[in-house]
Order: structure tokens, then C-alpha cells, then sequence
């Protein structure tokens, strides 16, 4: 089962952000919620057969919008 | 190769997204802040693989539909009550809790799901209401009582287990076939005794040693008495009052204090 780890904040087009680092197994998704709206985006960091990352919803549907969170996220946590 | 979300990827990167897919699906299921059971909602539940110790989390239905019902409109009339063609009422009968120490006796729907059929339901926390009487000017407490929400945890355990059972039930005009369940409750401990102090019950809920022989032991009624008989101590559990509109708010666990209320003992 998935597991919350731990969480950080973005600020995406002026909203604030919650961004939960979950990890299931090896893998690590990230669930972003905006307390002032219903609703939670699952998204993570995949690899396509070219062996290049790309960012995805989970599940899938909402590819841009995972790039453009994706991007913030890898902002906040690059070392 | 595959496509995940239109992007070419190996089979096994595509295996590795579909099984994120279910865990988020099952952490998606538990993140529901609250689950009302007159909604008759689904609810996520532990239910035993047949023949292994293993389980399945799957949605059930809250509310305990009895094979005999025919159809959904049998089962709304179960539910809400009906005047039959004499005029005579039928009272409403709320199946969204098994009473444990009555569960068992011969007869009861409940019987056959108690001793094959029993599953957990998975928690965070649950919701009860304090009935206080104020004190009137005479000095009396009123007869109306003001009702206070509670939000009741297990500190240290983010999710824990309430006895469930099980029944599948079949429409027998549209052929729908759903699962389930009932919250098996328990006499009230030290602490509900105080918060749910209008009917002394609670749900009965399991340690994980209890958890386990809940779903997977062969119990004997003997067995499953002494389960329901043994309710959680008061000490493993905690209450704070929160919001009177809980039930409209995005967080409905949020802390609100009310000045004019005695704290329960913990």
C-alpha cells in the first residue's frame, strides 16, 4: 500500500499548493491538493523508451498539466 | 512497448504506472474525510481473498442489504419506511450498524454474515455526538439537550480497524449485484460512555492481532462474543469537539472548542 511521506508547498498560477510525497513500493508519486478547492492530481516521474523522465498524471489523462507541476515540484526538491 | 498517457514507454515502466494506479486508487478511497452512512455510501473495506490469508481492499455499499429484498425499490422501502396497501407503516430499519452482542442470536439477517462473512472497515476516525441538558433557571437540567459532534482517534494508528460483516445481494429485476456491509458495534468504554452518552455504544473497534483473527480466524460464536465483549480501552483513544456544520466543511475533523462545555475524562 502507499505510504504519505512527507509534504511541501508550490505556488501554482497564484494558488498555493500542497504537494504529498507518497511512496508505493519503489516508486514515488506526488498528490497535489488545493485546500481551497475539492479535488486531488496524482502525479509522478516516469521514464519513456527513449530512457528520458517525463512527468504523468496518475492515471493518465492530464499530461500537460503534470509536465507544468512537475517542473515546480522539481524546482522545490532539487538538491 | 506501450503508451502511457500518449508517451512511448517499455512494458514494464507500463506495468510499473498501472500498479501506481491502484495504490493511488486504494490511498484515494481512504483519503475521503468523511463517510455518512445515511448517504448509504460506498466505503472502503477488507475483505479475505476466499481460501487465503490474504485480502482484497474493495467498495462496499454501507448499509446491509438482507438477500431477501427483491429489488432497489424493496430496499428503499426497507430503509425509509412504507404504508402498505392497509394503510399500516412499516418503520424504517437502519442497517448500517450490527448490534454484536445480538448479532448471533437465531434469526437475526445478520447471523450467517457474522460467522462466514466478516470484513474490516478501515478508519481515520469516527464522528459521535455529546447530548449535554443545560441547566434551566430553576436550576434543573432542560429536557431538550444540546448536542455537541465529536471527532474520536486512535492516537499514533493514522488508520485503524472496525469489525465489519459482509453480504452480497443481488437485485433480482436489474440483476445488479453489490457488496454490503454493517459496522459490528460494541458496548460503549470509558470514554464513548461520556461522548455517546444518549445511546453507551460504539463501534467495535480491532488491535491488530483482533484484526486479523476477525478476517482470517475460523471463529466460533464463542469466539466472536468474546471479540465483541472486549471493546477498546478508553486510553488508546482520543476525542476533541469540532464544528456544529462538520459535516459542510472541506475538513470535517477540524478542532472547534466550545467554552461552555465540561471536557469528557480521557
Amino acid at each position: 500500500m502507499a505510504n504519505q511521506d512527507t509534504s511541501f508547498e508550490i505556488i501554482y498560477e497564484q494558488h498555493t499548493l500542497t504537494v504529498d510525497i507518497i511512496r508505493s513500493g519503489k516508486s514515488v508519486v506526488y498528490k497535489i491538493t488545493n485546500a481551497k478547492k475539492p479535488g486531488v492530481f496524482f502525479i509522478t516521474r516516469a521514464m519513456d523508451a527513449e530512457k528520458h523522465y517525463f512527468w504523468t498524471s496518475i492515471p493518465e489523462g492530464r499530461l500537460d498539466l503534470a509536465a507544468r507541476m512537475g517542473a515546480l515540484i522539481e524546482e522545490k526538491i532539487k538538491p | 512497448m506501450c503508451y502511457y498517457n500518449g508517451v512511448k514507454v517499455t512494458r514494464s515502466e507500463f506495468i510499473r504506472l498501472k500498479q501506481l494506479e491502484k495504490a493511488i486508487a486504494k490511498l484515494d478511497l481512504l483519503n475521503r474525510p468523511m463517510i455518512i452512512g445515511f448517504d448509504y455510501s460506498q466505503a472502503p473495506v477488507l475483505k479475505r481473498i476466499d481460501g487465503k490469508e490474504d485480502f482484497e481492499i474493495t467498495q462496499m455499499e454501507w448499509g446491509f442489504i438482507p438477500p431477501y429484498l427483491r429489488n432497489r425499490e424493496a430496499v428503499v422501502k426497507f430503509r425509509n419506511g412504507y404504508k402498505d396497501a392497509n394503510g399500516k407503516f412499516h418503520p424504517p430499519i437502519t442497517t448500517l450498524n450490527a448490534v454484536g452482542e445480538e448479532m448471533l442470536q437465531p434469526g437475526k439477517m445478520y447471523r450467517d454474515a457474522a460467522l462466514n462473512r466478516r470484513c474490516l472497515v478501515l478508519s481515520t476516525g469516527f464522528y459521535e455526538w455529546r447530548h449535554v441538558h443545560p441547566i434551566g433557571k430553576q436550576g434543573k437540567p432542560l429536557k431538550t439537550a444540546v448536542k455537541y459532534p465529536y471527532h474520536i482517534v486512535l492516537p499514533g494508528q493514522e488508520l485503524f480497524f472496525m469489525a465489519g460483516i459482509w453480504q452480497s445481494w443481488t437485485d433480482k429485476d436489474s440483476g445488479e449485484t453489490v457488496e454490503t456491509f454493517a459496522i459490528v458495534t460494541t458496548a460503549a468504554n470509558k470514554l464513548m460512555q461520556q461522548i455517546h452518552n444518549s445511546k453507551m455504544r460504539m463501534p467495535l473497534i480491532l488491535t491488530e492481532d483482533q484484526a486479523w483473527e476477525w478476517l482470517f480466524g475460523d471463529l466460533s460464536e464463542e469466539d466472536i462474543k468474546r471479540i465483541v465483549a472486549a471493546p477498546i480501552a478508553s486510553e488508546l483513544m482520543s476525542a476533541y469537539t469540532i464544528a456544529k456544520d462538520f459535516r459542510a466543511m472541506n475538513d470535517p475533523a477540524t478542532p472547534f472548542e466550545y467554552p461552555e462545555l465540561t471536557p469528557v475524562e480521557m
